[in-house]
């Protein structure tokens, strides 16, 4: 009924696999999120800065990556820590959570960490003296103000997982336990023709239930609407820190034990891969930097690197810049048509990456049939790869910014447009120095997907049009593991590094004007 | 505190908006502007062509197409401009197959590893027939009798086994029958065949010659199915699952990059996966493309194939570098002709399906 070559039963519990995982692990990084949110923001956490900015790192490695990185650690037969997990090592539906949450609790923490960041410590220092405990605090008076932006996290998690496939497919498939986009995938890689429409047919499957959780996680922001916002944004002050006193050791060693399983074990990992001289091979004797040295030698490496810069980087200043404009004439003008936009945006980004490629091919063929009727081509590849990546990504700053602005009191934009302040004036002036936090924390979270995208970039691409995505699929497809790793490990540190720098949040001052 | 006491009279309203919306015009203006916006990427860079142009799609190694590159480019025409789109075997059929689906293929030529592509292609006419003169030291097993394609290369399915795991008297598997039994519970992998057309080869050859009763006990030995030839090559290497039923020149490149993994031409039979050419029927410049299509069995071509650690099907040709030679390959390959391609073809979906049931449930 659903696909050809598929059973019935095998597609519903490929659909129930994909719901639970993503119901599992939104709730995990949803919980997660807003506990490191709280801590690297509202406490006196040890080396808390450090740790808001490297929370967020697993975002920066491509998902198959951070797979592979994990069959590195969890391997059954040799890996480093097999013993943490059951007998099948990492494989299996523990594994697919634990992987996924450490990608997926990026879009809760980081939105809530510039909820926090944004909401008025005042208030909470008010019930503070008032003699409320933190949990109370976070109970009363943050987690109302908070509710939009961890629906919404949340919900962008769920989405997330549900249209991921590299970690389905690397810790699933092994162990027999499909998902519904591994499922898809099967059906356009050996399909021919009827692989596609049957393939299609099941995104449709995957659609609806995006759809129905866009709906539903709709449905609770609306409960949030009617009570307006409370934060006026203006950052008076530093946030004065809850202490927790006798617990502070053991936190802050919490803290960033979970730093280590999620960002410094994978990288620890990569770094061994890609200093193996073959995979398995991880004694120190045996080290070498012939991997490394390959992969920064490749002439496709240059070529690659510069493509996924300028690609990445104005795709997703101008996915942010409209997805502000866009944010703004839906909640702060009421534009149906506007929230419809950010609303249908779901869409694509709870497809898979398969699917839009495919759809795209169909449109480019048309697109260049029509062209070279007037005698023009279009040849470069890089501009349906930039398409592919602007409709794929368009969701997340969309709905970001759809949650901030409903977030804060309008009193401010009320002043100005008093005044006789334009639209113009009035997002540059006033929505977009206190929004900045959002602005950058989506700008990030548009730009590094995509500056590592591989699904969409592979089928997309074509004579000029290597991206980093591509060069590590061929790495992994045609040469061998630790040359991927190598690329992995090269791309990852140099985020960490970025990381690093970005604590001084220069960025950010100057979204601000100052 | 309680925020409800910034609502604002009645409920249905949006508190925060409606007072100083602006006017009816600006609220449609900007979804309009980013929605144009966004429009406007699709052109940003067309440009005009003056040089015709050969696509040719495949998935050869990227290295075996680097030495390829000149020489062709030296065999065709001086204003013609040979484009390599390099993929997966399994991509370049997505990707061909959605082309077709709205109108056209970009692609003059296709060279990848699934023989059932082709055969699909060659049933929906969109193949162009050729019978190429150049072509004629190819076995006529391995050529379609209309000519819309012919074998070039010919990858063959092995077993693979890490020696490091095998260091008592036990021994690695020497045939396919061998990984049915219980002594390699837990040792095996393959790549899925519902996504690598060479596994579906094997899958369909073995199944053919043993029954679906043999993946049954390879089921009951735990057999993993997934991802790719290379990830075969990997579970080999780290030793998860020292056995892998993978393409020989995996093995071979790796074996060539200091991999312990080693190659075991299976006593009862190795798997040939026919890997052919072909010319789409819509091509702009048929007359060019049959030029590349030639060249492509020239001497030149097949030395770079075997370079590439694949075999060549012209006869005097070398064989790859640490294999078996080709002569002695061809004794023990299992039986392929058109009728067993056609007879494959008609039962793929039941393969698939019956594959799924048996080893992925």
């Amino acid at each position: 009924m659903f696909a050809d070559g598929v059973s019935n039963s095998a597609v519903i519990e490929a659909l129930a696999r994909s719901l639970s995982l993503s119901l599992v692990v939104a709730l995990v990084s949803g919980a997660t999120g807003c506990l490191a949110a709280w801590l690297v923001t509202r406490s006196d956490v040890g080396g808390s800065r450090a740790l808001a900015g490297l929370f967020s790192m697993p975002y920066a490695i491509p998902a198959y990556l951070l797979g592979m990185a994990w069959i590195v650690l969890g391997n059954p037969a040799v890996g480093a820590i097999r013993e943490l997990f059951p007998e099948g090592g990492i494989y299996g539906f523990h594994g697919m959570v634990l992987v996924e949450s450490t990608v997926a609790f990026a879009f809760p923490y980081l939105e809530l960490k510039a909820g926090f960041e944004r909401m008025d410590p005042s208030l909470e220092e008010a019930a503070r003296t008032s003699g409320a405990g933190p949990w109370r605090v976070f109970r009363d008076v943050s987690f109302p103000l908070l509710w939009p932006p961890l629906v919404n996290g949340m919900c962008l998690s769920f989405l997330y997982t549900l249209s991921s496939f590299g970690v389905p497919a690397m810790l699933g498939m092994p162990v027999r336990q499909f998902v519904l986009t591994t499922l898809i995938y099967s059906q356009f890689k050996l399909g021919g023709m009827a692989g596609i429409w049957s393939g299609l047919r099941l995104s449709l499957l995957l659609l609806v239930m995006a759809m129905l959780v866009l709906a539903l996680s709709n449905r609770l922001v609306g409960l949030q609407r009617r009570r307006g916002g409370a934060i006026t944004g203006s950052r008076v002050s530093r946030p004065g820190l809850v202490r927790l006193s006798g617990a502070r050791v053991p936190v802050t060693a919490a803290a960033w034990a979970v730093f280590a399983l999620v960002v410094a074990l994978p990288w620890g990992a990569l770094a061994f891969s890609a200093l193996a001289p073959v995979a398995g091979s991880y004694s120190p004797s045996e080290w070498t930097l012939r991997n490394l040295e390959y992969v920064l030698n490749l002439p496709e490496f240059r070529e690659a690197l510069v493509n996924s810069l300028a690609l990445s980087l104005p795709v997703a200043t101008f996915v942010v810049g409209s997805g502000f404009v866009l944010a703004f004439a839906a909640v702060r003008r009421g534009s149906r048509l506007a929230a419809r936009l950010v609303e249908s945006m779901g869409v694509p980004f709870s497809t898979p990456g398969t699917v839009i490629a495919i759809l795209l091919i169909f449109a480019a063929t048309w697109v260049s049939a029509a062209l070279g009727r007037v005698g023009l081509s279009l040849d470069s590849p890089l501009v349906w790869i930039a398409l592919a990546y602007a409709v794929k990504y368009c969701a997340v700053s969309a709905r970001m910014l759809t949650a901030a602005y409903r977030q804060v009191h309008p009193s401010l934009e009320e002043a100005a447009v008093v005044s006789g302040a334009t639209t113009f004036i009035l997002l540059r002036t006033i929505w977009l120095p206190l929004l900045s936090r959002t602005v950058l924390a989506a700008w990030f979270l548009t730009a590094l997907p995509m500056f590592t995208e591989l699904t969409m970039s592979v089928l997309l691409t074509g004579p000029g049009g290597a991206t980093l995505g591509t060069v590590l699929f061929q790495l992994q497809e045609y040469a061998d593991q630790p040359s991927a790793a190598a690329l992995a490990w090269i791309l990852l540190s140099a985020a960490l590094v970025g990381a690093f720098f970005m604590r001084g949040r220069r960025a950010e001052e100057i979204l601000e004007g100052r | 505190m309680k925020n409800s006491e910034s609502r604002s009279g009645g409920s249905s309203l949006n508190p925060t908006g409606r007072p100083f919306s602006g006017s009816p015009a600006s609220n449609t203006l900007f979804p309009v502007a980013a929605v144009l916006l966004l429009l406007s990427l699709l052109f940003f860079t067309p440009s005009c062509s003056g040089k015709k142009k050969v696509w040719i799609y495949t998935s050869i190694y990227k290295e075996v197409i680097e030495t390829m590159r000149e020489p062709l480019s030296k065999a065709m025409p001086p204003d013609v401009e040979v484009m390599w789109f390099q993929s997966g075997s399994e991509n370049i059929a997505s990707k061909v197959n959605a082309e077709l689906a709205a109108g056209a293929s970009r692609a003059d030529l296709v060279l990848t590893s699934d023989p059932f592509w082709y055969y699909e292609l060659k049933d929906q006419g969109c193949l162009l027939p050729y019978k190429s003169e150049a072509a004629r030291d190819i076995p006529d097993i391995y050529v379609d009798p209309d000519g819309a394609y012919a074998g070039v290369r010919l990858p063959v399915m092995v077993i693979g086994y890490n020696p490091r795991y095998f260091t008592d008297n036990s021994g690695p598997p020497r045939s396919w029958k061998d990984l049915a039994d219980p002594r390699f519970k837990r040792l095996i992998s393959m790549p899925n065949p519902l996504e690598s057309g060479s596994s579906f080869t094997a899958v369909a050859l073995l199944q053919s010659r043993f029954g679906w009763d043999y993946f049954e006990r390879l089921r009951a030995n735990d057999i993993i199915a997934a991802g790719g030839n290379s990830s075969v090559i990997t579970r080999m290497e780290t030793r998860e699952r020292p056995v892998g039923i993978v393409l020989l020149e995996n093995v071979l490149k790796a074996w060539d990059k200091g991999s312990p993994v080693r190659p075991v031409y299976p006593s009862d039979g190795t798997i040939p996966v026919l890997s052919p050419i072909a010319i789409l029927r819509d091509t702009r410049n048929p007359e060019l493309a049959k030029k590349a299509y030639d060249w492509f069995f020239s001497d030149e071509a097949q030395r770079a194939i075997v370079r590439g650690s694949m075999y060549s099907l012209i006869e005097s040709a070398p064989s790859p570098e640490h294999s078996l030679p080709y002569t002695e390959l061809k004794k023990s390959m299992m039986p392929w002709s058109a009728g067993i391609l056609a007879q494959m073809f008609a039962e793929r979906a039941v393969i698939k399906s019956k594959f799924s049931e048996t080893v992925l449930r």
